[in-house]
């Protein structure tokens, strides 16, 4: 495990050291795959997704800064390109995630169920926190939009998950 | 601080990033623990199982394939310039190449088509006098 932080891999990275690549990707491949899994709802769609990540970081490098969180600047990216292999995906054939054997325990559906009578800005925002640890500010930075936003969307969502918790755990 | 937690203030004490205040009342009161804890529990059955990453895309990943197309037309580039200089350089000739492509021309012989160099597509009298002005040539 390569003891430097992000941006002193990035900073290593463009310099021209591999190895500096090599340990951002042992760092949030994991991530990465399971963050497009989130939207593309397919195993195979997510791993299609990881590899044109790492090649967008690639095609990054020589003006690659590091100026917030990696996953700040790594979630934008997965969403998009994830959301169109979706769109893509679902215009050629309608996939069912229930026939994907691989599929990861939680599906987007049960996802889906959990956060049920969430918007969708909500659900996103709960699952940057919960899932992707995120906080506040980078899924302020990330999201682009205030810092405000994000507590008030998450501050709603989570008034409304409250009452789902069954009293006297 | 007065009443319970608000939900930003119970998710901080679950994130691990809460003020020594909010934590505070979070280890006196029994239903801000018990939220924090459903919201624990929530967040671990909304984090999917891992996704194994096959090798051989992580491979393919850290190790690209390079192109092969710029390497192949810098090959082929240099295979036609050669070609053509090949073609197109001086031939090192004497005036006795120009004495034996004349007389196979003048007794109907077939000539060399290599002996066309004036590149009109056809060896006649022409090229015999290319010849003959190449072997005496000074350079």
């Amino acid at each position: 495990m390569d003891p430097r932080t992000d941006a002193e891999l990035a900073r290593a990275w463009r310099g021209g050291e591999a190895s500096a690549f090599d340990a951002i990707y042992a760092r949030y491949h994991e991530w990465v795959v399971s963050l497009a899994f989130r939207y593309t709802g397919n195993r195979e769609d997510a791993l299609d997704v990881l590899q044109d990540t790492f090649a967008y970081l690639h095609r990054k490098r020589r003006n690659f800064e590091l100026r917030s969180q990696m996953k700040t600047f790594l979630y934008p990216v997965v969403k998009h390109l994830a959301v169109s292999r979706a769109r893509l995906a679902r215009r050629q054939a309608p996939l069912d995630p229930k026939l994907d054997p691989a599929a990861p325990a939680t599906a987007p559906e049960e996802t889906a169920a959990l956060l049920q009578g969430l918007s969708d800005v909500q659900q996103e925002v709960v699952l940057m926190r919960f899932v992707d640890g995120l906080d506040l500010q980078a899924i302020a930075d990330a999201l682009e939009v205030p810092l405000g936003t994000v507590k008030s969307r998450l501050h709603s969502a989570l008034d409304l998950l409250r009452g789902r918790i069954p009293p006297n755990r | 601080m007065d009443g319970h937690l608000d939900p930003l203030g119970l998710d901080a004490v679950r994130a691990g990033d809460a003020t020594p205040e909010q934590r505070a009342h979070a280890e006196q009161c029994a239903e801000c623990r018990a939220t924090i804890e459903g919201f624990r529990t929530l967040a671990a059955r909304l984090t999917p199982a891992r996704i194994e990453v096959p090798a051989e895309v992580s491979r393919r990943i850290l190790r690209p394939k390079r192109s092969w197309r710029p390497l192949a037309a810098a090959a082929a580039a240099l295979l036609i310039a050669v070609g053509i200089w090949f073609a197109l350089r001086p031939r090192k000739v004497d005036i006795v190449d120009a004495y034996s492509v004349a007389l196979r021309l003048q007794n109907g012989q077939s000539v060399d088509a290599t002996w066309d160099l004036n590149g009109d597509g056809k060896v006649d009298a022409r090229d015999v006098d290319e010849i003959a002005r190449r072997s005496v040539a000074l350079r």
